[in-house]
């Protein structure tokens, strides 16, 4: 009886204690992870907590014991070589009237049970198993710990939304760097695009290039129905453990062209005509860097319309947190590309790079109706790069480095021919002629 | 307790006493050897026969000599040779000259006809001769000239082999190998048992050997005490834990070559062994088994009985390959690896 106790006890305990520890982390992963991380990191866990419990349960069916095994057990723990486990053997494969009736039973039969009854001190059930708690409520403690120790942490952060910062909340790019592939229409992560009329008009382009079709539902792989349906099944999940219910924050990404301010600082750089500018990129980035920056001092001393002024900063993050398709409009972007100028003059220099090469283009016209009708929304998959591409689109290439040859190292020239003796020239026109 | 024979069945701590008393009687003579001694006398109430191998001068036929004086028994003792006949070991038909003058053809007993019967280095005969002992062995009866002759109990056969000397001797058929429920070996003593073996066998007296039954009582007591022997509980569980160690000498039952769940897992079997041991090898580990309950005071046998007795109960049934002999794996060490296993494979 204690040893089954024991043995189930240890099934559910390790049931219990792989069930509350993977649940605890899975918690906790979904307050911090991404819908594909969260499901691949559950389902991870998932199975490891099945192997667990499995593992669990399987150990308690081995331990668990009938009559003959348990007296084994006992014999063993009581040294009592095998007294018990005889008895129980030979009860149950005969018949216990037989082994009354004195003329069936063997003849030493009596003389087992009354040595093995002299005995019974040895294999009372506390001398067999002392334990009634079976040792797996260590690993169910640890568990019911670690489930405490992790409840603050997911009851501070129940139901609030996703922490947004303004560095990950607003992106600007150039639109030579972005490589445009198309987004998943019922995705609700998409990003908002922002830009001047000339630029969106180029990103038009270069998206019927690129061949992707605003709007289009470009995700028809099986694969990506998949992978999609899964993301929108973690998010579920996540939001069902989280409590959030507001959406995870969209980025804003602002777009700039840089091909006609290459063409005006070309222009500009003919006069200047600094050789370094081809073999250096770094250097040229940074010369566009600094003249942009000129030119976005230049513009940020521009007195402003007094509606863009006024124009409350949050009014970009209002119209996301309603969950819908944005569609921009003309007024909308204009609204909040000045909006972005107001809040890069308090931020950094580094996200300003970019913005309104061109002055006369900055903004974009106010009320232009086609740019309405023009506004959309894509799915980029942005990488912040410290040696990205340059203007012209060639790929960076890291300037040649030569390294200095070690002392046993000789340099890669053909060896001078050393001159043949005269004694040896008979020799080897011998051997040639051969 | 009941009688046998007319004899008081004796009882577990009667055994126990007795087995002791033999064993004191026969290391008055012989020094060292207490496991050979033991398993002698163990084979002896197991109603097996013993085959000794041991180098020359190691004390096999004093051995076994000074155990026919301890038990008051009847002893013959034969020389095995290449020119040994097989009559001459159970005996011929010979033509007598009766009282009346007639002349008949009476059977003219071989030395077989005794209660120990030593056989001396039995590698030596024949398999001719050597065979003339299976059936008195097995059934303790000798049949000549389609007459069959019962042999007195207890009838124990202790043959010795000599390791060396190869030349000019016959490896005992299997068969017989078979019919021997120990294999015992006696080793060089040490230094210690060599200076008491000095001071006892050059001193002016002889060790005295005293009987330990009366000459009249003494084959009926052994038979009661065999027969206590007989009624030791072997569990259904340790009968089958025998069945299974003599399957895993067993190549064909090796896990390696069956899909079996109750085939054990080892290597060592499958690589040298090329027959493993007979149902007589579960038989010698229950009877063996039964033995050392007793001498322990109990009326069951435990897994340690058997765990304990199956090198001297199989390691002599194991027939071996080449590549056992070239690596110089004999049948004990079979035996060991495969207790091993059967231990480890005890439920927890």
């Amino acid at each position: 009886m204690r040893l089954n106790s024991l043995a189930w006890q240890r099934g559910a305990f390790g049931t219990l204690g792989w069930t509350i520890a993977i649940g605890a982390i899975v918690v906790l992963a979904a307050f911090y992870l991404t819908p594909l991380t969260f499901l691949i990191v559950a389902a991870t866990l998932a199975m490891v907590a099945a192997a667990g419990v499995s593992n669990s349960v399987r150990a308690a069916w081995r331990a668990h014991v009938n009559r003959g095994a348990a007296a084994s057990i006992a014999d063993r723990r009581a040294d009592l070589k095998g007294r018990l486990e005889t008895i129980v053997e030979i009860v149950q494969h005969r018949k216990v009237v037989k082994l009354a009736d004195p003329y069936e039973q063997p003849m030493l039969w009596s003389y087992l049970i009354e040595d093995t009854l002299s005995r019974q001190e040895e294999f009372l059930p506390r001398r067999v198993e002392a334990r009634r708690v079976s040792r797996s409520i260590y690993g169910f403690l640890g568990s019911l710990a670690l489930a405490t120790a992790i409840f603050p942490l997911i009851a501070r952060l129940h139901g609030k939304p996703f922490p947004v910062s303004a560095d990950q909340n607003e992106m600007t790019m150039d639109l030579n760097d972005l490589h445009l592939r198309a987004g998943d229409s019922d995705s609700d992560d998409g990003t908002e695009v922002h830009a001047d009329a000339a630029t969106m008009r180029r990103l038009e382009e270069k998206m019927a290039a690129e061949g992707v079709a605003a709007g289009s539902k470009s995700s028809d792989t099986p694969m990506d129905k998949m992978i999609n349906h899964a993301k929108d099944l973690a998010g579920h999940l996540q939001d069902k453990l989280t409590g959030r219910t507001s959406p995870r924050p969209r980025i804003t990404l602002k777009l700039a062209d840089n091909s006609e301010e290459m063409n005006s600082l070309d222009r500009r750089n003919q006069l200047n005509l600094n050789p370094n500018r081809k073999s250096n990129p770094d250097a040229q980035f940074e010369h566009e860097n600094n003249s942009k920056g000129d030119d976005l001092s230049k513009l940020k001393n521009l007195p402003r319309p007094p509606d863009q002024m006024a124009q409350p900063s949050g009014a970009s993050s209002s119209e996301d947190t309603n969950g819908g398709r944005h569609t921009g409009s003309s007024d909308q972007s204009s609204d909040k590309s000045s909006q972005d100028s107001d809040a890069e003059q308090g931020n950094s220099g580094s996200s300003s790079h970019g913005v309104g090469t061109d002055p006369d283009t900055l903004f974009g016209p106010t009320s232009d109706p086609k740019l309405g009708g023009q506004g959309f929304e894509i799915s980029i998959d942005a990488r912040s790069e410290t040696k990205g591409p340059n203007a012209s689109g060639h790929a960076y290439l890291p300037p040649k480095v030569r390294t200095p040859l070690n002392p046993s190292q000789h340099p890669d020239e053909p060896i001078a021919r050393a001159s043949v003796p005269d004694e040896d020239r008979a020799a080897i026109k011998r051997v040639f002629e051969r | 307790m009941s009688e046998v024979n007319g004899v008081e069945m004796p009882t577990v701590g009667d055994f126990a006493r007795i087995f002791r008393r033999l064993q004191g009687e026969i290391h008055k003579v012989i020094v060292g050897h207490e496991q050979a001694v033991e398993e002698l006398l163990m084979a002896l109430f197991a109603g097996g026969h013993v085959l000794i191998e041991g180098v020359p001068g190691t004390g096999k036929t004093t051995l076994v000599k000074t155990l026919g004086l301890a038990l008051n028994l009847s002893f013959n003792r034969v020389q095995f040779t290449v020119d040994l006949m097989p009559a001459d070991i159970t005996g011929t038909r010979v033509i007598l000259t009766g009282e009346d003058g007639r002349r008949d053809f009476q059977f003219q007993r071989g030395p077989v006809f005794c209660n120990i019967l030593l056989g001396d280095e039995i590698n030596r005969a024949t398999p001719k001769t050597q065979s003339a002992l299976l059936e008195a062995m097995a059934e303790l009866q000798v049949t000549v000239a389609a007459k069959t002759y019962p042999l007195e109990p207890p009838f124990f056969v202790m043959a010795t082999l000599n390791p060396i000397e190869m030349e000019g001797t016959y490896p005992l058929p299997e068969a017989q190998l078979d019919r021997f429920l120990f294999k015992v070996r006696l080793n060089y003593p040490d230094e210690e048992q060599l200076v008491r073996i000095i001071s006892t066998t050059t001193g002016p007296e002889e060790a005295g050997v005293e009987p330990a039954f009366p000459r009249d009582e003494s084959a009926l007591r052994i038979e009661a005490l065999k027969k206590l022997v007989r009624n030791v509980i072997a569990a259904p569980a340790l009968e089958q834990y025998a069945a299974r160690m003599v399957r895993a000498t067993q190549p064909a039952n090796s896990k390696f070559v069956s899909d079996s769940p109750r085939a054990v897992h080892e290597e060592t079997v499958n690589r040298y062994v090329m027959f493993g041991s007979s149902p007589r090898g579960a038989q010698a580990l229950i009877l063996g088994g039964k033995v050392r309950a007793l001498l322990d005071g109990r009326a069951n046998v435990a897994r340690e009985d058997i765990e304990a007795i199956a090198p001297s109960a199989l390691s002599h049934r194991i027939m071996l390959n080449y590549a056992a002999h070239s690596d110089g794996i004999d049948g004990a060490h079979i035996v060991d690896r495969v207790v091993k296993s059967i231990h480890s494979s005890r439920p927890a």
